[in-house]
C-alpha cells in the first residue's frame, strides 16, 4: 500500500506538488491524470525515490520511500533513461543485476512481442522503440509496484492497444499495485481501477474509475476536460 | 555485484575520452620521435605531458557527471537500489583508472628516452624513489577528484551562477588542499620519507635528495573523504535542476 501525507515538492518558487495526500490500495491500478505541469511526473519521482520531497511524507508498505523501497519498485520515467551506447541486452543485464525479481523468461517474451532485437543499440532505436524498450525493462520484473510515467507516449496507435493489453494482463497476473500517469486517457481508461486528477500540483478529484463515471455520467476522458 | 556492474558501466563511459587522449599522446610522441634525434629534447618535450594527467582526470569527472543529466540517465541510475557511495564510488574509481592508464602510457613513452640520457646509469637507484614519489602524487590526485565531483554538484543547484560558483568552490577547495598538504604535518605525527627530485638542465639530469613529509597526505585524504561524503549527500538531490 502506498500512502502520502501532505507531500510537497518545490523547485525554487515553483510548487510542483502541493500537499498531496493519497492512499493507493494494494493490487489496484491508479491513473494519474492532469495537464502538462500538473505535477504527475514529479509525484511519481517522489514515490520512486528519485526525488526528495520538500515537505511531507511518502511510504510504501509502511516503509518511508528510500533505497530500501527501490528494490521492489519498478519505475519507468517519461524520457528514455538508458545509455545510447548500450545494447538492448546490456540494458536488461544491468537491470537484472540490481533486481532479484527480474524474469529472463518474461523478458524474452516481451522483447519478442515488442519486436526488439537483443543486439540493437539503444542510440539507434527510434523514439517509439525506445519507449517499448523502457516498458520491456520495467515489465520484465515481477515487482510489487509499478510507477509508469507516460508509458505509451511515442508508441504508434496500432501497437498501443496491444501493449496496453499486455500490461493489463501482466498487472492482473502479478496482483501488482500500479500508478500510471498519462495524457492518453481514451486508450488507457480500461486499465484504471482508481483515478487521481491533478491540477497545479494538487489533487483536484479522486475516486474509483467506475464511481466517477457513474457520479458524473461521463467517461474519464470527458471528466479530464472538465477538471 | 551491484558495484561491479556500476564500475563496468563507468569504464565504458570513460572509454571514448580515454582512447582520444591515448591517440593524442601517441600522435605527440610520433611527432617528437620523428622530429628530434637527440634524447634530451625528446625528454623535455615528452615529460611535460605528465602534467595533463590531473587535468584530464578533473575534466572527465565533470563530464561524466554532466552526461548523466544531459542524457536523462540519472533517472534510471537513481531508481536503482544502489547507494550513492556505490554510484559515485564507481565513477571515482573509473576516472582514477583512466588517469592511471594515461600516466602509464606517458611513462612507457618517456622511459625508453630516459634510457638514452646520461641518467641511465642511475636509473636502478632512482626507480624506488620515483615510484614512491609517484604514489604520493597519485594519492594526492585520488583525493583531489572528489573536489571536482563536489564542485560540479554544488554548481548544479544554482544554474544561473553555475560557472562562477563552480570556479570559486573549486579554487577554494584547491587552496584548502594545498594548505592542508603543507600544514597537516604541524598537527599530525610527522612521517618523513626520502625521495629523489629530478633537476633538469639543458644537458643533464641530476638527482637530488629531498625529504617529503607524508603527513600532509593524511590531511588531504581526510579532506577528500569529506568532499566525497558531501558529494554523496548532494548526488540524489541534484536531479531537481
Amino acid at each position: 500500500m502506498i500512502e502520502t501525507e501532505q507531500l510537497c515538492k518545490h523547485f525554487g518558487r515553483v510548487q510542483a506538488v502541493q500537499d498531496v495526500s493519497l492512499t493507493v490500495e494494494q493490487g489496484t491500478v491508479t491513473g494519474l491524470l492532469g495537464e502538462n505541469g500538473s505535477g504527475k511526473s514529479t509525484l511519481l519521482k517522489l514515490l520512486a525515490g528519485v526525488q526528495f520531497p520538500t515537505r511531507g511524507k511518502a511510504a510504501i508498505d509502511g516503509q518511508p520511500v528510500g533505497p530500501e523501497t527501490k528494490a521492489f519498485v519498478s519505475y519507468a520515467p517519461e524520457t528514455n533513461p538508458f545509455y545510447g551506447w548500450m545494447r538492448v541486452i546490456d540494458v536488461m543485464r544491468f537491470q537484472a543485476t540490481f533486481f532479484d525479481d527480474f524474469s529472463w523468461e518474461q523478458n524474452r517474451k516481451l522483447l519478442e512481442s515488442m519486436a526488439l532485437a537483443p543486439h540493437q543499440r539503444v542510440g539507434h532505436l527510434s523514439k517509439g522503440m525506445q519507449a517499448r524498450l523502457k516498458l520491456a525493462a520495467v515489465l520484465s520484473r515481477e515487482a510489487k509496484l509499478y510507477f509508469l510515467d507516460e508509458p505509451i507516449s511515442g508508441i504508434d496507435p496500432l501497437s498501443k492497444r496491444k501493449i496496453l493489453e499486455t500490461m493489463l494482463e501482466r498487472f492482473r497476473h502479478l496482483s501488482a499495485t500500479v500508478i500510471v500517469s498519462t495524457h492518453d486517457v481514451t486508450q488507457a481508461e480500461p486499465l484504471f481501477d482508481h483515478v487521481v486528477f491533478l491540477r497545479e500540483g494538487s489533487v483536484a478529484l479522486q475516486g474509483s474509475a467506475e464511481g466517477l463515471r457513474e457520479r458524473y455520467q461521463c467517461s474519464l476522458e470527458d471528466l479530464f476536460g472538465r477538471v | 555485484m551491484a558495484f561491479l556492474a556500476l564500475f563496468k558501466k563507468e569504464l565504458r563511459l570513460e572509454l571514448p575520452s580515454f582512447l582520444m587522449v591515448e591517440v593524442f599522446l601517441l600522435g605527440i610522441a610520433f611527432y617528437v620521435f620523428s622530429r628530434f634525434d637527440e634524447s634530451l629534447p625528446r625528454l623535455f618535450l615528452l615529460l611535460p605531458m605528465g602534467m595533463m594527467v590531473p587535468f584530464f582526470g578533473l575534466l572527465r569527472m565533470f563530464q561524466n557527471l554532466r552526461s548523466e543529466w544531459s542524457g536523462d540517465t540519472i533517472q534510471w541510475i537513481l531508481s536503482l537500489p544502489a547507494s550513492g557511495w556505490q554510484q559515485l564510488g564507481a565513477k571515482w574509481l573509473a576516472v582514477l583508472a583512466s588517469m592511471v592508464l594515461v600516466a602509464l602510457t606517458i611513462g612507457a613513452l618517456v622511459y625508453p628516452v630516459l634510457l638514452q640520457t646520461p641518467i641511465a646509469d642511475q636509473l636502478g637507484t632512482m626507480t624506488p624513489s620515483v615510484l614512491q614519489l609517484l604514489t604520493v602524487i597519485g594519492i594526492f590526485f585520488a583525493c583531489y577528484l572528489p573536489l571536482a565531483m563536489f564542485s560540479y554538484l554544488v554548481g548544479r543547484g544554482i544554474p544561473k551562477w553555475r560557472a562562477p560558483v563552480v570556479g570559486v568552490v573549486f579554487l577554494g577547495g584547491t587552496y584548502v588542499f594545498n594548505r592542508l598538504f603543507e600544514t597537516a604535518a604541524d598537527y599530525l605525527p610527522p612521517v618523513y620519507i626520502t625521495v629523489k627530485n629530478i633537476e633538469m638542465t639543458p644537458d643533464s639530469l641530476i638527482l637530488t635528495d629531498h625529504v617529503l613529509n607524508v603527513s600532509g597526505i593524511f590531511g588531504t585524504v581526510f579532506f577528500g573523504y569529506l568532499l566525497f561524503h558531501a558529494s554523496v549527500r548532494l548526488w540524489a538531490r541534484r536531479i531537481d535542476v
